[in-house]
This record gives structure tokens, sequence and C-alpha cells, in this order.
């Protein structure tokens, strides 16, 4: 396999010794979207001679090929052939002194379309089953339904909410992998009595936009799963919230802003649209399970866009 | 054995003290290498945070070559809270974000493909505390998803002639059943 300046990017060989009657080698490479490969098959035939009566002299070997005779053929490593020996069979007419024949050539070419990506960002519904981080979700939250929880979920306590970035791949053929970012934009956290005294939060402010993106993803578009094949889309799930191990009077609340966006095989090139989204959570343990407290009736949300961050949301 | 890291480093024969966010900046100005010190010099609880962080950052900036063989013997460290999170705020419920090896080098695995696998089997195959070895199989699901992830274990204590590393690599392919949809698929692949 060759670049478009010729440069062997990977090469393979395969022997049919046994009479499978076919050659196969698969290639393994990391191409440029956009580049176009050279794939050049060369094809050789070996000379593979049986031999009659191995225990005599002269020995005699059958070529079924008529390739040559005995004493202008080369077979280093191997016997050699004596004079005496006799071939038969309906082989090309033209005997050659090699032990090799190229009998023929094969060129192709192949150029993967750059990818790109439409994406979408759930809330609820089930996670989808072909989502190599569903085990994981599941397991931590002891469902695999999206959205909000507040409470006891898995053996978790607290308030969350669930969610699944789901890129679709064009071509769905492309083989990726791709990569499903998350940046935290903005945040802002609070707790207190009421919930409105400020405090530190997951990423401070000098750090923002931070790469939240975490480890629950699926890069690859082909990817077989025990539930199935992937079918051209990529994931990346997330639990954001409030998790308790310790009861806490105090009111948690926390706001966040998201952007999701996937990018190429090169971890760079950005290929999809940018998804802006925000969390609100408010959440308890006073009682020792953990409970929603809304400041106000759109508190404990999720949505596209962005949110207030401030502890009241106004 | 659980790691845990302080605040002062021995670096390139040097002392050098990291008792403030603005000296870890210090810290990653410098190559991997420093870090590598850092991590491997450091004892008690951690003051400052940053440091932390910093450091498996420079780790994973290395080579892979150099970089897994560090980061591995890190799964089990849990980096201290941030005061969110003592509060209970965490923007991900994933084992990576309080396990900064697990993250570091799922990076890298995803990057560099077979660059962690055969030694994370190796180290699933040791003697490690509850939370190293959470780590570890959590790394490798992550990284191999089932059931390639426990086949990967079989094919290890296969070879294996030492009896208490088969038990160590049988008991990582039972931690995965319980990530494995359907489990029926894993339990073939275990036998």
């Amino acid at each position: 396999m060759q670049d478009g300046n010729g440069n062997v990017v990977a090469s393979g060989s395969y022997d049919d010794n046994f009479g499978e009657g076919y050659a196969r080698v698969v290639l393994t490479f990391q191409g440029t979207p956009g580049n176009i490969y050279f794939a050049t098959g060369s094809h050789l035939d070996f000379v593979i001679l049986s031999r009659d009566q191995p225990e005599e002299q002269p020995i005699e070997y059958d070529d079924y090929f008529f390739y040559e005779e005995a004493d202008q053929l080369e077979a280093p490593g191997y016997d050699y052939f004596p004079v005496t020996s006799s071939f038969y069979g309906p082989g090309p007419n033209t005997p050659t002194r090699k032990h090799t024949i190229t009998i023929a050539n094969t060129t192709d070419s192949v150029a993967y379309p750059a990818p790109k990506v439409n994406l979408q960002v759930d809330f609820s519904g089930a996670v989808i089953a072909t989502d190599l981080g569903y085990p994981i979700y599941d397991g931590m939250m002891g469902s695999n339904q999206l959205g909000l929880y507040g409470g006891q979920f898995g053996s978790n306590n607290g308030c969350v909410i669930g969610n699944e970035a789901v890129g679709t791949v064009t071509p769905a053929n492309s083989p990726g992998p791709i990569t499903i970012k998350r940046l935290v934009t903005s945040l802002a956290c609070y707790t207190g009595a009421s919930g409105s005294t400020p405090t530190s939060c997951p990423y401070p402010q000098s750090s923002l936009p931070a790469d939240d993106t975490g480890n629950l993803i699926a890069t690859n578009p082909q990817e077989m799963t025990p539930n199935g094949n992937a079918n051209g889309q990529v994931f990346n799930l997330d639990i954001p919230g409030v998790t308790y191990e310790n009861t806490d009077s105090n009111i948690i609340r926390l706001r966040v802003n998201f952007v999701d966006y996937a990018v190429d095989t090169d971890g760079k090139t950005v290929i999809s649209q940018k998804v802006p989204y925000y969390i609100r959570i408010s959440c308890s343990n006073a009682t020792g399970t953990a409970q929603l407290i809304p400041v106000n009736p759109t508190d404990n949300s999720w949505g596209n866009g962005t949110t207030s961050i401030l502890w009241n949301l106004h | 054995m659980k790691i845990s890291l302080t605040v002062t480093a021995v670096l390139l024969g040097g002392l050098m003290r990291f008792s403030s966010a603005q000296e870890c900046t210090a810290l990653a100005s410098h190559s991997g290498k420093e870090a590598i010190a850092y991590l491997q010099t450091v004892t008690g609880d951690a003051r400052t945070i940053s440091c932390v962080f910093t450091a498996f950052q420079g780790i994973a900036s290395l080579p892979p070559d150099q970089a897994v063989p560090v980061l591995i013997k890190y799964l089990g460290y849990e980096r201290p809270l941030l005061d969110s999170e003592k509060h209970g705020v965490f923007l991900t419920m994933d084992r990576g974000n309080l396990y900064p090896a697990v993250q570091a080098l799922f990076n890298i695995g995803s990057l560099h493909r077979g660059a962690v696998e055969p030694l994370l089997l190796t180290y699933l195959g040791e003697d490690h505390d509850e939370q190293g070895f959470k780590s570890g199989v959590y790394l490798l699901y992550v990284l191999r998803h089932t059931p390639a992830a426990i086949e990967d274990l079989k094919a290890r204590w296969t070879k294996t002639t030492d009896p208490a590393v088969s038990q160590r690599l049988h008991e990582a392919a039972q931690a995965l059943m319980n990530w494995c949809l359907p489990r029926k698929m894993c339990e073939d692949a275990a036998k």
C-alpha cells in the first residue's frame, strides 16, 4: 500500500502452499482522510514438484505445467533437479530459468472521503445498546435510562443527569476513530443552607474551557459490539451531578454549560457541528437520602443552548 | 498498597519543593522525566492537588514505552478531592476522574493501540490492593471492552505456569462479567 508520494505505508504477503486456491492479505495503516492510496498486488507462482520414487536414483520429478527441463530450473534451499528428470503437462510453452514466475499484477486504489458527523445529545430514553459504555452506565445507575436521577440509584446516593452524545458518521463506513469531545465552557457551584453561597467547582474558572471528555467513549463507527454493529455511530456518555458519601445538610447547586463536538482521527480536526447544552442540579442530603431541591420550576433540568449559572437561575 | 503523594520531591539530583500551584506549573515546563521522579519519590498526603495533575500530565506526555510502565504503578492511586468534591459535586462518575493514572493510560491506549494492554495484563496478574485491581479491570474494559477483554485475560492465564497469577487473572475476568451484556458471550469467552 503506497501513498500518493510512492511511500510504502503497509505491506504483506501470503503463501498458498496448501492448495487453498486463494491468497488474501489484510493490511492496516493509518491514513489521512482525503488522500489517495494505491494498493498493488504481485502474484508469484511457485513451482512445487512432486518426486517419484524418492528412494531410488535417478530421482524423477513431475512438472504438470511443463515449465522447463530440470537442469534449467533453480531451487535454492531445496533439492536440485537431476538431468535425467522428466516433465509433463500442458504448461506454458516458454520455459523459464526462474523458480518463480510473475503471472499477474493488480492495481487498485481507494480514497475515503473526509467524514462528517451529525451530533446530538440525548437526555431521555435508554442508552443505545451498541454504545460500548452502556454496561458501565447500567452498572453505575442501576438502569439503562438517561435523564434526571435524585435519591438512591445503583450503589450511589445523589442527584445526577445521565446523558449520551450520539454522533452519526457520514459516510457510514468511515473507519474512524472519531471522538466526541466534551468541553465545560462555564460552571458554578453553590452550597449553604439555602444553596446560594458560591463554592469551588471541579474546574476553576482559570481552566475554562476545560476538556471533560472522559473515557466512557466509543470511537469506532464500525465496532462490532456484543449487541450488534455500531452502524456508523460513535458515542460519549456522561453522568454529571452530585453524589454523597456522607450526610450533608447543605443544599448543593450545580450549573454547567457544555459544548460537544466530534474530532477526526488526528484528534483535532472538528468534523461536526458544535452542540451547546446545559444541566442544572439542586440537591440535598439532609435526610441521608438525596433529594432534588429546585430553586424554581426550571431547576433540575437540561436542555440545548446555555443556562444562567447563578444560583437562582436569574 | 495505596500510594499517596506529598509535595516534596527530589528532581534530577537537586531538591525542589512544590508547595504552590505556581511551582507545579514550573514542573510542567520540564520534561516528563521530572514528573516521573516526582511521583516516584513522593510520600505522604498531597497538599497541592495541582502538582498531582501536573505530574500525571507530564508523564503522559512521554513516549508510550516510557509513560506506560510508570503510570501502571499508579493505577490504584486516588487523587485528593477538590473542595467541591468534598461536598459531593462531580462532573463525571467515571473512574478516570478520581484515579488519574486510569485516564492517562486510557488516553495513551486510545492513541497507540496495543501500547497499554500487555503491561496491564501483567499488572492484573500481580498482587495489588482493591483499588488498584478495580482500576486495572476498569481500564481493561474501557480499552478493550467485552468479550475481547476476557479473551485477553484467558490468553494470558493459559500461558502462565503460576497458579497465583492464573487465579488473579480469573478474578479479573469474573469482575468483567459485571459489564458484559449479554453475559453469556463473556462466559463463553472465559471457557
